[in-house]
Formats: structure tokens, C-alpha cells, sequence
């Protein structure tokens, strides 16, 4: 069985930061990795896999040159193949044409089942696996929080949706999308991810495909913080004198 | 008639007052509203829709397919120009099934617009909300989801708003290949509305710790959230306490992060908050940046002596 696992490569967006000279957000360094919560949809297969031993693990990601590399962490968390499909820096990638690339990749690959994580962190875009479903017109389950069985015909998930806890049997082949926390991530160490050699992540040629934008970006711009007053109490000085600055502020602020 | 936007509500108060504030500031109307809940009603007159229509679904599936089948209907007759849907699951697994279906433009999380030349420019959240795009859509009609805070709320009556009454008609693919098995409903406690919160991150060293925050919480009669590695990596609190782009937003009247160190996920979920009290030992953690008291601090000398002088204090 072969479980194909949407692996996005993201910028690490906790090392952005914006150049408040030039009020612009700053890209240019900031290293690559797997989008976070996907990294839960790989280590969900991984564990499929230790109870399935015939399941194969395919991680893909569509990203920028540069972003490549980063995609040897997919080994490290448990896939056995990994593709990389390089963006062509003419096109705006939109949810909606990464799904039909993907869905390019997915013909050519032929996978039973798709995992992925339920949000990008980049562009915080929870659409790509639904219009990737509308596509193939394959079933779709997101929020998944356990999985149940799987078989080689159907798989059963646990979804969770506010208050309520859905049990779904879905006919394969499907799209989960997994929430983060589906399992605990294991701690993974930058040796452990230089040690993989980067030809194991193979490039995915896709050719002669091309889609019509349906958004026009026409610019990306930094949200300003909201203004705090910014008052420092030093608790390590005198912490007596701290614990009473923040109740005399508080209680000025009408809070206790 | 005339329809100019379709806003879907998923019980989902405080979108709907800001759809509706939306639509009517901009003279997107008139404006059709389908709910399910008597509440959303009383809402939409409030708030000035114009039409509304009331579906009624027995899970979630039957509520996809409906929705759906309904839709396609409409649109023939109505030919909207902007769908207007929540940042919730239904609203992410619907924007771009109709996005698809309609031949329309999608754009999830939006926090703003701008109005340029008579055009809508939306702002959409990125890079775990340190930024935005401002994109203009290509094509007809808009699906957006709006997350809380993308239009102040003015209410602007309309007792006359016309139920309409259309045939049921489903989507049958969405419930192809997939069978609802069981489906139980879990008691949470919604820290969306309180007033005060006190959220504990990583600074936390052991499970057993956290009854000392819930001393404090309990004291100033404040609910508990958790930064995203207590809640899905170490799992000391149940997830409906996690506050961040990957949780909930919060926007209490005070916030006290203890051991937070304020990555930019956690920021999104807590940066409306009124009063924003850090208590950590990092003097370079990034919450300081977003705190109007910052308290340098190790929280397991600085907690107990906290405690110890509230409760002198409400013993007064």
C-alpha cells in the first residue's frame, strides 16, 4: 500500500522578522523546513507503518529551489521516498495550483492514501488537500485526531470538530488531513538531517502543465504590533517589590 | 431579485454581525444569510440581511451536501458576486469545493480589506501572521474566510428581511466513500469569552506544576490556555486550550503568560488581548515585545509570593 504524505517545505516562520526601517518582512536567510504540521501527518505514516509492514511512505513537496534540502527531514521521520517538484519563480503558487500539481504527481505516483497536515504555516491556507479532493474526486476527512484502522480497502479516523468527536469510514483511496498532536513529534537534531544524503530526495518532473492564477497578489506587507505600554519589573532584583508593582498595577488597570 | 452576497454562518455569532457589517458598508447587498440557528436569525435582522434561508441537516456530511446542493442552485438564479464564510472546518471544506465548482476566486483568513477605485483588496494572514498579502481576486465570484476582527460590528436593522423557501437539494458526492460510524458530543470550556486568562508555555518543567497556575487562575477567577507545546506536544492540557494560529484566539481583558516565550503562532492567538502580563526569566523572550508588564522573573519564586499576596489582598 502506498501512503503518500503532502510534505510542504515552509520557512521556518518563527526566525522572519521585519526591517522596521524599510516596513518590510525579511525572507532573505531564513532557512527552510518541513511545514510543521505536516511533519505529524509523516510521523502518523511512520506508525501506520510499524503496524502495516507492507505500507510504503511517500513524502512530496512543491517549493522553491532552495528549499530542497530541507526536504531530507521527510527520511528522517519515517518516509522511504521523497520527491521534489521545484517552483517555476514566474508563477504564483495558489492553494489551487499546488493541488493541481499535485494532483499531476498523484496520477503519476498512484498512492491508496494521502496524508497531510490540516494547515500551512506559511501561508496559513488550510485548501490545498480540498481542492486537491475536488480534483481527483477522491473522499476527504480533516481534523483527524486518531487513527482507528486501516485496511487495505477502507481506513477508520476519529475527527474533531469543536464539541464533537466523529467516527468516519472512509473508502480508500482518500485524503486525511491530520490535526498536530495526532502523535509526539520525536526530536529531531540538524546532524541527523545533514547526515541524509541529498540524493535521496528525488526531483518530479512535471511537464507542460500549466493553470490560470484566480488571485492577483499585489503585495505582502508586515502587521503592525498593537502599541503596549512596555513596563519592565524586575523580579530578580527584588522579587517582594515586583510581586507588589504588578498587583498596584493591576488593580490600577481595574483587573483585580 | 437581486442577490449581490451569500454569507453561510456555522452559528458563528461575532462572523456574522462582521459579514453583515461588511456587506452593508460596502453595498455588496442585498444579501442572503443560510442558517440553521433561531440565534443567527435575530442576528441577521440586527445586522441587515436582506434574505435569509434556514437548512436544517442531520451531522456533518448531510450539512456538507446540503450546503453544497443548495448552493450550485442558487447561484444559477442569484449569480452572487462574494461568499462570505468563518475560519472554521466547515468554512475551510467549503470555501474551495465552491471556489471550484463556481469558477471562483479563494481566499482563506482574511484579516482586512481595502477599498481602491471601487475594487475589494483583501488582506489575507501569512508567514504565521507576522504578515499579510493584499490580493485582488480574478475572478467571480469571491469565496473568502474571515477570521474574527476583519470588520468592526454596526448593527443596521432590518425588520423586513424575507425568508426564502427552496427545495432540498444534495451534493451526493460529498458522502461518497464516507460513512459517519459514531458521533459523540465532548463537554469543553470555551476560553474564547473569558475575561481573564492565564496560559502557561514551555517555562512549565512538570505536569504536576500546573496546579500552581490553577491556584493563581482560580484566585483572580481566571480560565487556564496553554501555548501549543503543552497542548500537542506534552499534552498537559486538553486541546481546547490552546491558544495560537493552530488553537484558538483570545482577546481577554487580561492575559498572564507565564513561561510563554511568545513565538509568533502564539502571538496570533493572544495579541488583542487588553492587558497583556508576561511573567518570564528570559528578559529576551519575544513576548516581551507584546506586553505592557513584563516580569523578569523565574515564575517558581515569583508565582507562589504572587499567590501569597493576592490572597493577603482579598482577605482585606
Amino acid at each position: 500500500m502506498k501512503v503518500l504524505v503532502l510534505t510542504k517545505p515552509s520557512f521556518d516562520t518563527t526566525l522572519l522578522r521585519v526591517d522596521p526601517k524599510r516596513n518590510e518582512i525579511i525572507t532573505k536567510g531564513v532557512p527552510y523546513h518541513i511545514n510543521d504540521h505536516d511533519k505529524y501527518a509523516l510521523e502518523i505514516s511512520s506508525l501506520i507503518k510499524q503496524k502495516n509492514p507492507n505500507v510504503q511512505i511517500i513524502a512530496i513537496g512543491i517549493g522553491e529551489r532552495e528549499s530542497k534540502d530541507s526536504m531530507r527531514e521527510a527520511i528522517v521521520r519515517g518516509a522511504d521516498e521523497v520527491y521534489f517538484i521545484e517552483k517555476i519563480p514566474s508563477i504564483k503558487y495558489e492553494p489551487y495550483i499546488y493541488a493541481n500539481i499535485l494532483a499531476e504527481a498523484v496520477r503519476q505516483l498512484n498512492p491508496n492514501l494521502i496524508l497531510c497536515g490540516t494547515l500551512s504555516e506559511d501561508y496559513i491556507s488550510s485548501s490545498t488537500h480540498i481542492f486537491l479532493s475536488e480534483i481527483l474526486n477522491w473522499p476527504i476527512v480533516t481534523n483527524v485526531i486518531n487513527i482507528v484502522n486501516l485496511t487495505d480497502s477502507y481506513i477508520i479516523v476519529d475527527r474533531k470538530r469543536e464539541n464533537i468527536i466523529e467516527t468516519y469510514e472512509i473508502k480508500l483511496p482518500c485524503i486525511i488531513g491530520v490535526t498536530s498532536g495526532i502523535v509526539t513529534l520525536k526530536t529531531i537534531t540538524p546532524i541527523q538531517i545533514m547526515r541524509i544524503s541529498r540524493d535521496k530526495v528525488k526531483t518530479l518532473n512535471l511537464v507542460n502543465l500549466t493553470f490560470e492564477n484566480t488571485i492577483e497578489v499585489q503585495a505582502l506587507i508586515p502587521i503592525q504590533a498593537k502599541q503596549r505600554k512596555r513596563v519592565f519589573i524586575d523580579g530578580e532584583k527584588n522579587m517582594d517589590e515586583a510581586v507588589k508593582t504588578l498587583i498596584d498595577n493591576l488593580i490600577k488597570e481595574g483587573l483585580l | 431579485m437581486n442577490i449581490k452576497s451569500l454569507i453561510i454562518s456555522d452559528n458563528q455569532i461575532n462572523f456574522l454581525k462582521e459579514s453583515l457589517t461588511f456587506v452593508n458598508k460596502n453595498k455588496i447587498n442585498p444579501s442572503l444569510l443560510i442558517y440553521s440557528h433561531e440565534k443567527e436569525f435575530e442576528i441577521a435582522k440586527e445586522y441587515g440581511a436582506n434574505y435569509a434561508l434556514k437548512i436544517e441537516y442531520n451531522n456533518y456530511i448531510d450539512k456538507l451536501c446540503l450546503t453544497s446542493g443548495i448552493i450550485n442552485v442558487i447561484y444559477k438564479k442569484y449569480n452572487f458576486n462574494i461568499i462570505i464564510l468563518p475560519n472554521t472546518v466547515f468554512g475551510y471544506e467549503i470555501g474551495p469545493r465552491l471556489a471550484m465548482k463556481l469558477s471562483g476566486s479563494y481566499i482563506s483568513n482574511v484579516i482586512g480589506y481595502e477599498v481602491r477605485d471601487d475594487l475589494i483588496i483583501f488582506k489575507k494572514l501569512v508567514y504565521s501572521g507576522i504578515g499579510a498579502e493584499l490580493i485582488k481576486p480574478k475572478k467571480i465570484p469571491i469565496i473568502i474566510t474571515i477570521k474574527e476582527g476583519f470588520e468592526e460590528p454596526f448593527p443596521s436593522p432590518n425588520p423586513l428581511i424575507e425568508t426564502l423557501n427552496i427545495e432540498k437539494y444534495y451534493e451526493n458526492k460529498y458522502s461518497e466513500g464516507i460513512k459517519l460510524v459514531k458521533q459523540e458530543e465532548i463537554k469543553i470550556v470555551d476560553i474564547r469569552n473569558a475575561e481573564k486568562l492565564v496560559v502557561i508555555g514551555r517555562g512549565i518543567k512538570n505536569k504536576e506544576d500546573i496546579k500552581l497556575i490553577k491556584e493563581l487562575a482560580s484566585l483572580i477567577g481566571a480560565e487556564i490556555g496553554g501555548s501549543r507545546p503543552i497542548v500537542t506536544d506534552y499534552k498537559w492540557l486538553e486541546d481546547y486550550r490552546q491558544v495560537g494560529l493552530s488553537g484558538i484566539t483570545v482577546k481577554p481583558k487580561l492575559y498572564i503568560g507565564i513561561g510563554v516565550s511568545g513565538q509568533i503562532h502564539h502571538i496570533m492567538g493572544m495579541k488583542d488581548s487588553k492587558i497583556i502580563v508576561a511573567i518570564n526569566k528570559d528578559p529576551n523572550a519575544p513576548i516581551k515585545e507584546h506586553s505592557d508588564y513584563f516580569v523578569k522573573a523565574d515564575l517558581y519564586t515569583f508565582v507562589p509570593k504572587l499567590i501569597k499576596e493576592l490572597n493577603a489582598l482579598y482577605k482585606k
